[in-house]
């Protein structure tokens, strides 16, 4: 039996991989690459890969609880060793048909609605790349190699953002999404690093609470438990758009609309969700970061749904609704509440991929309704909403404050980008001094002679 | 609904100085100005085909694309690139390319040698001038093979020759002690080591014969190089880009300060123009643009930097009675410097940052029945915004210079040397080359720029498809001259739209006793129609015109009315409240937890989306079975549900005249079958924002089929048809007819009212519903032609089912093509035209000239039809030219904003045109009117109709006359119109399907002869080879 | 016998062969034939030493001394660093821009490799010292009259920051009369106890140098922007001081083993300060060349522990950053070469001309900065789990510099390729195949490595396993070594 899981868990994940690996020399190699060619390779191993995904989670319902697969070593040194180990049970079988049912579906809808796209097979090879990165990320026996999924799915998410680009702003975007993520994965590396230093091992099990996932404990005194998970936290919050981290999100729709549908809606912005559920059990050891935890998908939630309702624009609106409901989804993991969290994780992720696939079709939608309801769609009285109950200036106040979207973008520009790009300019102007003084046997030169484009432009 | 007052007048009641008014008058006048050249388009539910350069329509077209490029920095046609493929694949050819040319004027420039200016075109046209900056250049030099090797387009033995001798004159230049010339030339290129390590010898007398002996290509074209450097030294410098408006009043490059500021402008614009998507909406939006997001402004937090602090000051600094729109227009003119007489470019430049979101409250304002929010819309307003944004940023960034590229002396060196390659001179005669012969090859090169190149392209790539349509034309009417037709037993009418060719014809290909007639498809009935779903009436007639009567579909029965509409509307209500409370929190909560339910519709609708339609739609019929209807065709008849502005129903007078009117542009004044259908169309598409640029166009892009239903309703009447016989028009009792509309996107006919039809007609009715299912699905099958989804060669059963899927499929960004291959409008009778394969590319207006002898009838045709095909024509042809700038770019990233537009991704201008999955297959061209009258009418025609007159003159259309007695065909040229002489023989196959079946490229015309009468004798032509289909 | 057949072919490859290849590019006047020769000598090498290397390395781990050549031998060292010498070689043959190479580039390059090959099958430290030293000789300065006087300057700097010290030290030896038999294994001298630490921080302030550590970079950065990137990347990638402190880390067990928290120190100030640096540069080639030496650092850093994941990752790392980070600058310098001085304050979109110089560019940059799947980012996992133990803090600062370090790697690429296309890129010309191909190949050591980095790793960790059991025999902190290795 173990043999067999090893072999499944082992395909589901290496398929998309393969079909990387071989799209990936097909492009290389050739100038023009027949879109059929593309989307076959990509279709068969998605297929492949929810088949067994699906057998796993059949097999996770029915018989044993959990099970751990290990592959054995990827590397080794001296006693670290970094296994390939993969935690199968029913929370990561079910995120993984989650994933390769989702991907199976994009891979599908896909094939027409990019059709005739300069930019088709770099889409599907990035998706498969994206597949691979999250079935890691949801069946990684340790944080560990939850990492290497992590960081290919926050790659691979910033390129995708950046799909279109021949324009800025999506590259722009792109990057901004980058850089929230990778600040965030510092928490989640050292916390990972952290969990070595005390627990000696960074496995969900049975370090983080043996037997079935909802139960058990972890074994670090509550400080520890407590600093780990902060730093957990911190790496959940970037991944899945908490504020004060979640505006990438909205920037996050300039890329084609499947690939915000799997992305956005559905699979890696509720990473940081699977995260925490996974560490519940130390969450329980550590009260004061369960606090942080509701504290912040509380704040995410109300600003959030405030937030959406301004939104003008179908995309940036399920964005926000997204946000609103991952926080809730937070606020369940901090009361201690896998179970219903992990129920709505998987709901949610199946209602907002359908709604972002739809979303241009929502000039038609509201039409049609606007002819059924006439003008009560148009002040929407009978929905007596919550936003309708302020008036005159703090009603003015609020809108202004969502349209804006509490300043959380332009706080951090302001008082970390702008600070660190300062330094980062003094540095190099620092360095381009020393450079110059030292090569040139110390005659000074001003700031400016020697900017970088000089030594560029010497020949 | 007041808008415009608020931007002229000062709030308050305080009279502004007189000053000051005169100032405010000559800012209005700068503002409009401006204004007109923003995109006309209105919000996209209600999308109508438009020329996108109306603005320069009274330039000729050539001058018109050119401004745009000025103004608006869009490519004017395809690339040079894209035309040398199209030369490559045939689709311009060289006869044309040369005819084109011999219409430019012979500039009296002398070249050197044997060269003339027209080979020299030539040479440019066939093999291009590479394009090159300094960087560039310097790696195409130092890097790359460029002085290595003659280009692979022209090598060949003649440039063997050529180097050979070249390096027999360098040797006896060495020999003859010459070695410093040589070498002097060649050190302008680069140092020794490197000239050394590409030669691969040394630079001595030596080492140059032992290369010359090997290859002397990398030496002599150095040579060439070194004598093209020489000769340009002295060129004068190009001239200094002149600075915009914006960047010398800011002082800086204008979009640092667009991209401070367009953001918070973009979601201001949006909340204001928001039509139903945001639940919350903007606060005080009643009291206009400015107003409202002043109120917001003063809320604003200085956190985010200090553009917005500067902001929030300005506008707290506003004086009382100094609010007014325009009047902080003026101020922040003012204060930004910007001197009286540059307010027009000033504010032409900045309207353009945004040309979208700017357009859009200019047309709102303008048209106020486009307004789905009665709010006072205002473009003064969106200024006023904009500049005091502008003003704050100025004052906020720091100004940072960047240092202007200088001109590298390689790049004009290059022109030059190109021309020496082009022109395949000696080593010899470029060394007998003096400074002046240099300064006329590279002026002649500049006169003869991309611009220029491609308008010969453009101009060939017409005429080459003119030579091949119209030889199919005048063949085919000759032919058809030679045969009487049937007397028809079905009579199909349907809109002119090009879509519907096909239809026609595979309706003709049934019988020979079918005919079909192409009229614009609101049928003259210029009504505000209300359906049964419906909350408001909109326009069902051509965007020039305005409704003149309201018209609404009524239930027959008012109980089964009721009980229906309950259910509807809960059922919109539960819609709507699913809409929302997913996006809520704590309904989102409890909605969310069930999302799962989503799976299996969700999966059902992308795995198998015409299945899902299919069990959504017969659900829905099951659930709430719609009420059989009516519609409130004339007057006395009618109760009134609502009050309108506009009469509900036609009283039988107008309905006579109108409906008298279209019979009479048709021709279809005698001669009535049996059974007349008459067909409106419409297009129904998922995921599709642009699905209303793929309705009717004559319709303001609704669905035609609520006219088609009227038209027919009234010609059933016996009241009305007494009013026709007093206008001569004598329809026969046994003559019914049937309204109708035909979905353009998966290929539906639905009739209307068929249970009114006669007893006496069942029969026939059954036959033509056949006849039109067989139509219908080979008309699918001709579609599917173009999609490479759909294999060639399947059934039509599967290619109609495949367009039915299309139709619904969520996944797909091209449920149909629309007009994407227009290329063609012909005015006049069927019959000659009949048994034409045109390829879905013309549209078909009927027009008798035998019942026209006045020509007004045609007159009133042309003056409609024309603007309406060049509308749709010119709009495909920009949008394909320049999808960036004129079209909207690919669909995918497209995000709906505000129910108004669509931006790219997440924040963006609204995007106007149409999207590249629209056109990409179209080939721009303009319109090729053939129109069955006399020369002699249609310049009197294009004389009194201004509008018909000016796209002639200009050249936005291309004329051609076919004589109604003889057939001849006359084109309009730059000298008048000049008789055209068809030289292709045209193939004749026996059905469409024959011919279309075996390609998905365009397909020359052919003669098509099933549907046509059978005692014609066997055709003349020859069998028709598979090289000429495909040639 | 059987050894000299077993060692013949392997030396052949990673010593003859170049060899071979140097004089047949020095006959030729034409400098695309040159380059070809040359470059064609290194790809064979590498095959040939590929095959042989296996061969005799089935049973991995044994030293080679023979009597028939009594100063070259072999080990896991000499045969995995020749590899790498002649990857990084070809890398540079096949994908610099000319007018890098094309001055005394080639040869240059040739020489490095030649000269190297035999410093890594040294035996004798005479001989090494030797070879060092001729390494460090700016030979192409000489040759070449193009460069202006900051350049000499710089190989000036280069070639003494990393000669005097090793010079010293040697003297310094021979004095104390260690060097009876003059190799490596028999060489540990007799000093007087704190001597060899001064000794040792001799040889870490020459590697400093080569390794281009802050302060000791200045050469790093001029060179490569003055045409002389091909030398100095050799030098500076696998050529570096990392080989140095191996060797004579061995010969000062003592001073080696114990804990570095400086040296640890000025390696992470240096992979910080180069980060800032590279983020806050104006030109491409600027920001790339900084990004390197900020990882550089990490190399640096991940030498100064000595427990065997830190060292281990350290080793791969230098290997990993040898190979891509070469990728990466022979990229930006191919950038340069097509467009000039690309600035980083806008938006170029040069992928609309150039596809695949984008791909390769954006392949090598995910490496240097560690992304999964690249060799890269095994190593720093390495390296920070091992410093965790003795210096979490350190470890945290070395994340935050491997995320800034990403995260400028992908504004670079953004500003550099993606972006509104300027007029000019439709003028950016692309790879050609041939240097597709040599793309690929070093792209996919790169991914392969990652994929499957057993083999590099434990190569590497014998490495490592001597040099710790070393520190173990002399006494040294052994408690974590010992339930490191239990």
């Amino acid at each position: 039996m173990p043999e067999l899981h090893a072999l499944l868990v082992g395909t589901a994940v290496a398929a998309p991989v393969v079909a990387f690996a071989m799209l990936a020399t097909l492009i290389w190699g050739r100038d023009s690459v027949s879109e059929r060619a593309v989307v076959d390779i990509t279709r068969f191993a998605f297929f492949v890969s929810l088949v067994a995904s699906l057998s796993l989670m059949t097999w996770s319902f029915l018989g044993a609880h959990s099970f751990l697969v290990d592959l054995g070593p990827w590397f080794e040194v001296g006693s670290h060793s970094f296994r390939i180990t993969f935690l199968l049970d029913r929370l990561s079988t079910s995120l993984m048909t989650l994933t390769t049912g989702a991907a199976t579906l994009i891979g599908y809808f896909s094939r027409t609605y990019l059709h005739g796209e300069r930019g088709h097979p770099r889409f599907y090879l990035l998706l498969n790349v994206f597949a691979a990165g999250m079935l890691i990320l949801v069946s990684a026996g340790s944080l560990d190699f939850l990492f290497v999924g992590w960081e290919i799915v926050g790659l691979t998410s910033a390129l995708l953002i950046a799909f279109f680009h021949e324009r800025s702003d999506p590259v722009r975007n792109g990057l901004r999404a980058f850089i929230t993520y990778r600040i965030c994965d510092v928490g989640l590396l050292t916390g990972t690093i952290m969990l070595h230093h005390f627990a000696h091992n960074a496995n969900f099990q049975p370090e983080l609470g043996p037997g079935h996932w909802v139960a058990g404990t972890a074994h670090l005194d509550t400080g520890a438990a407590t600093l780990v998970a902060l730093l957990f936290l911190l790496g959940a919050m970037g991944k899945s758009a908490q504020l004060p981290f979640g505006g990438w999100l909205p920037r996050a729709m300039e890329g084609p609309t499947p690939s915000s549908a799997i992305f956005y809606g559905a699979l890696s912005v509720h990473a940081g969700v699977y995260l925490l559920i996974r560490l519940t059990p130390l969450l329980e050891d550590a009260p004061l970061a369960s606090a942080a935890v509701i504290a912040v998908g509380a704040v995410t939630t109300v600003l959030g749904t405030l937030t959406g309702r301004v939104q003008t624009d179908v995309k940036s609106a399920l964005a926000y609704a997204t946000m609103t409901q991952i926080g809730l989804m937070f606020v369940e993991v901090g009361l201690h509440l896998p179970g219903l969290a992990t129920v709505h994780l998987l709901s949610h992720a199946t209602l907002r991929i359908w709604q972002l696939l739809r979303a241009p079709a929502i000039l038609h939608e509201m039409h049609s309704l606007q002819g059924a309801l006439d003008h009560e769609f148009e002040t929407g009285r009978w929905l007596d909403n919550i936003e309708r109950k302020f008036k005159g200036p703090l009603g003015a106040f609020l809108y202004q404050r969502a349209l804006d979207r509490f300043y959380f973008d332009d706080i951090g520009d302001r008082f970390v980008v702008a600070p660190i790009l300062w330094t980062a300019q003094r540095f190099a102007w620092l360095e381009a001094r020393l450079v110059s003084a030292k090569s040139s046997g110390g005659v000074r030169r001003g700031p400016e002679t020697v900017s970088d484009r000089q030594l560029e432009k010497v020949s | 609904m007041s808008s415009a007052p608020a931007t002229v007048q000062s709030r308050g009641g305080v009279r502004p100085p007189p000053d000051t008014r005169r100032s405010l008058d000559r800012l209005a006048q700068a503002v409009d100005a401006a204004a007109h050249l923003l995109p006309g388009q209105a919000p996209i539910g209600a999308f109508v085909h438009h020329n996108t350069l109306h603005v320069f329509e009274h330039l000729p077209f050539h001058e018109a694309v050119r401004e745009g490029h000025r103004v608006f920095g869009a490519e004017p046609y395809m690339s040079e690139e894209r035309f040398r493929r199209e030369f490559a694949s045939g689709r311009i050819q060289l006869e044309d390319v040369d005819a084109c040319l011999r219409e430019l004027d012979g500039r009296a420039l002398a070249l050197p040698g044997q060269w003339t200016l027209g080979d020299m075109r030539r040479a440019l046209l066939l093999h291009g001038a590479p394009t090159f900056d300094a960087a560039h250049m310097e790696w195409a030099i130092a890097e790359g093979e460029l002085l290595n090797r003659v280009p692979n387009s022209f090598d060949g033995p003649a440039w063997r020759t050529r180097m050979l001798a070249a390096g027999r004159l360098l040797r006896e230049k060495i020999e003859g002690e010459q070695l410093e010339w040589l070498t002097s030339r060649l050190l302008r290129l680069a140092d020794q080591a490197t000239l050394e390590g590409e030669f691969g010898h040394r630079l001595t007398a030596n080492g140059l014969s032992d290369l010359i002996a090997k290859d002397p290509t990398p030496l002599v074209l150095r040579l060439y190089f070194a004598r093209a450097l020489e000769l340009t030294a002295n060129l004068p410098e190009p001239p200094a880009p002149v600075h915009s408006v914006r960047s010398r009043a800011f002082g800086m490059d204008p979009r640092r300060v667009d991209e401070q500021i367009e953001s918070t402008l973009i979601r201001l614009c949006g909340a204001y123009l928001d039509t139903g998507l945001a639940y919350w909406p903007m606060p005080s939006r009643e009291e206009g643009f400015f107003e409202a997001v002043r109120l917001l402004a003063l809320h604003t937090s200085s956190v985010p930097g200090r553009t917005r602090h500067q902001w929030r000051e300005t506008i707290e600094a506003m004086d009382e009675d100094e609010r007014s729109a325009s009047e902080v227009v003026l101020k922040s003119l003012r204060a930004l410097g910007v001197a009286d007489e540059d307010w027009e470019s000033y504010l032409t430049e900045t309207l353009l940052a945004l040309p979208g979101w700017a357009g859009m409250f200019y047309r709102l304002e303008t048209k106020p029945a486009l307004r789905m929010r009665s709010l006072p819309y205002s473009l003064m307003d969106y200024l006023a915004v904009r500049l005091t944004l502008e003003r704050a940023a100025v004052a906020a960034i720091r100004k940072v210079d960047h240092l202007p590229e200088a001109p590298s002396p390689l790049v004009a060196a290059h022109e030059v040397y190109w021309l020496f390659l082009l022109g395949g001179m000696s080593l010899d005669a470029i060394n007998e080359l003096g400074p002046a012969e240099g300064t006329t090859l590279t002026s002649a090169l500049h006169h003869f720029g991309s611009m220029e190149r491609r308008r010969v392209f453009q101009e060939a790539y017409e005429r080459t498809y003119r030579r091949e349509i119209l030889d199919g034309i005048a063949r085919n009417a000759r032919l058809q001259r030679s045969i009487e037709p049937a007397k028809a037993r079905i009579q199909l009418a349907c809109c002119i739209d090009d879509r519907e060719e096909s239809l026609r014809r595979h309706f003709e290909e049934l019988d020979p006793h079918y005919e079909t007639f192409g009229i614009a498809g609101y049928y003259g009935l210029a009504i505000s129609y209300r359906g049964l779903t419906a909350a408001h009436g909109s326009p069902l007639c051509p965007a020039s015109m305005s409704p003149s009567h309201q018209i609404s579909e009524v239930a027959e029965d008012e109980a089964v009315d009721a009980s229906w509409r309950k259910r509807w509307v809960l059922a919109a209500k539960l819609g709507f409240a699913g809409h929302v409370g997913t996006r809520s929190l704590f309904r989102g909560f409890g909605l969310s937890l069930a999302g799962a339910v989503q799976a299996l519709p969700m999966a059902v609708r992308i795995f198998a989306p015409r299945t899902a339609h299919l069990l959504w739609d017969g659900l829905g019929d099951k659930l709430a079975p719609p009420p059989r209807t009516r519609l409130t065709a004339l007057r006395e008849t009618e109760v009134l549900r609502r009050t309108t502005p506009l009469p509900e129903g036609l009283s039988v007078p107008e309905a006579v005249e109108r409906v008298a009117g279209v019979l009479e542009d048709m021709g279809m004044t005698r001669a009535f079958a049996p059974l007349v259908i008459v067909l409106g169309h419409g297009s129904t598409s998922m995921n599709n924002p642009h699905e209303a640029a793929h309705e009717c166009g004559a319709c303001s892009g609704g669905k035609g089929g609520p006219n088609a239903r009227l038209f027919a309703d009234l010609l059933g009447r016996d009241e009305v048809r007494a009013g026709l016989r007093d206008h001569g028009i004598e329809i026969p009792d046994g003559t019914f007819f049937v309204g109708g509309i035909h979905d353009t996107s998966d290929d539906a006919v639905d009739l209307f009212d068929l249970h009114r039809v006669p007893d006496t007609h069942a029969e026939l009715l059954v036959e033509a519903r056949d006849a039109l299912d067989r139509a219908r699905a080979v008309d699918a099958l001709e579609r599917a032609r173009r999609f490479t989804s759909t294999p060639l060669g399947v059934a039509p059963a599967i290619a109609l089912r495949q367009m039915e899927a299309r139709a619904q499929d969520l996944a797909q960004p091209r449920p149909e093509y629309g007009h994407c291959t227009n290329a063609v409008c012909l005015v006049g009778r069927r019959w000659p035209n009949r048994g034409l394969f045109l390829d879905r590319r013309a549209f078909l207006v009927s027009y008798d000239p035998a019942a026209d002898p006045d020509s007004g009838i045609l007159e009133r045709l042309l003056a409609s039809v024309v603007p309406v095909g060049a509308g749709i024509n010119l709009e495909y042809y920009f949008s394909y030219v320049d999808q960036r700038v004129y079209g909207s770019g690919t669909k995918l990233p497209h995000n709906v904003t505000g129910l108004v537009g669509v931006m790219d991704g997440h924040e963006s201008d609204l995007r106007t045109g149409l999207p590249h999955q629209m056109v990409d297959i179209h080939e721009p061209m303009r319109l090729l009117c053939v129109v069955e009258a006399k020369v002699e009418t249609l310049l009197t025609i294009a004389e009194r109709q201004p509008e018909v007159g000016r796209l002639v003159q200009g050249r936005w259309i291309q004329l051609v006359a076919m004589d109604p007695d003889t057939g001849a065909l006359s084109v309009l040229g730059p000298s008048g119109f000049e008789p055209y002489e068809p030289r292709e023989p045209l193939h004749s196959f026996p059905t469409s399907t024959a011919y279309f079946g075996r390609t998905r490229d365009n397909l020359p015309p052919a003669r098509i002869l099933a549907g046509l009468p059978s005692t014609e004798a066997p055709l003349p032509t020859e069998e028709p080879s598979e090289a000429s289909v495909h040639a | 016998m059987i050894e000299i057949l077993r060692a013949l072919p392997f030396l052949t490859a990673v010593i003859g062969i170049p060899a071979f290849g140097l004089l047949a590019a020095s006959t030729t006047r034409h400098f695309a034939t040159s380059r070809r020769r040359a470059a064609f000598s290194v790809a064979l090498s590498t095959m040939v030493a590929a095959v042989a290397g296996a061969l005799v390395f089935m049973d991995h781990g044994v030293v080679f001394r023979d009597p028939l050549l009594p100063f070259l031998s072999l080990d896991v060292q000499s045969s995995v660093l020749p590899l790498l010498t002649n990857l990084v070689a070809a890398a540079l043959l096949f994908l610099a821009p000319k007018r890098d190479l094309r001055r005394t580039g080639v040869l240059d390059v040739m020489w490095l490799l030649v000269v190297s090959s035999v410093l890594f099958a040294t035996q004798h430290i005479g001989l090494f010292v030797l070879l060092w030293a001729a390494m460090n000789l700016p030979v192409g300065a000489w040759l070449d009259r193009g460069i202006d006087g900051r350049g000499h300057r710089a190989h000036w700097i280069l070639a003494a920051i990393t000669t005097i010290p090793v010079l010293a030290v040697f003297g310094r030896m021979l004095y104390a009369g260690a060097m009876s038999t003059a190799l490596w294994t028999d060489a540990a001298p007799e000093l007087a106890p704190g001597d060899d630490i001064i000794l040792f921080a001799l040889v870490v302030f020459a590697s400093m140098g080569r390794m281009g550590v802050f302060p000791l970079h200045v050469w790093f950065p001029v060179l490569v922007a003055q045409d002389r990137a091909p030398r100095s990347i050799m030098l500076l990638g696998p050529l570096s001081g990392a080989y140095l402190i191996l060797r004579f880390g061995a010969l000062f067990p003592e001073a080696f083993a114990r804990d570095l928290p400086w040296m640890a120190v000025i390696g992470i100030v240096s992979a910080m300060f180069f980060a800032l640096v590279a983020l806050g540069q104006k030109g491409q080639l600027g920001a790339a060349t900084y990004l390197v030496l900020s990882q550089v650092g990490l190399v640096f850093m991940g030498m100064a522990d000595t427990n065997a994941m830190s060292l281990n990752g350290a080793l791969v790392l230098w290997f990993a950053q040898g190979v891509a980070g070469t990728g990466l600058l022979v990229m930006a310098l191919g950038v340069r070469a097509r467009r000039g001085a690309v600035l980083l304050d806008r938006f170029h979109g040069l992928v609309a001309g150039a596809p695949h110089l984008a791909g390769a560019h954006f392949l090598f940059g995910m490496a240097v900065v560690g992304l999964p799947g690249t060799i890269t980012f095994v190593a720093e996992d390495l390296i920070a789990h091992g410093f965790v133990h003795h210096h979490p803090w350190l470890s945290a600062l070395y994340v935050l510099v491997t995320a800034l370090n990403a995260v400028t790697y992908l504004r670079l690429f953004g500003r550099v390729f993606l972006g509104e296309p300027t007029t000019g890129a439709v003028g950016c010309p692309d790879l050609s195949v041939e240097e597709r191909g040599a793309a690929a190949v070093l792209a996919a050591t790169l991914i392969i490595t990652g994929i499957v980095p057993y083999p590099a790793v434990s190569a590497r960790s014998r490495t490592t396993e001597d040099l710790i059991s070393m520190e173990c025999e002399s006494g040294a902190d052994c408690e974590i070594s010992g339930r490191e290795f239990p």
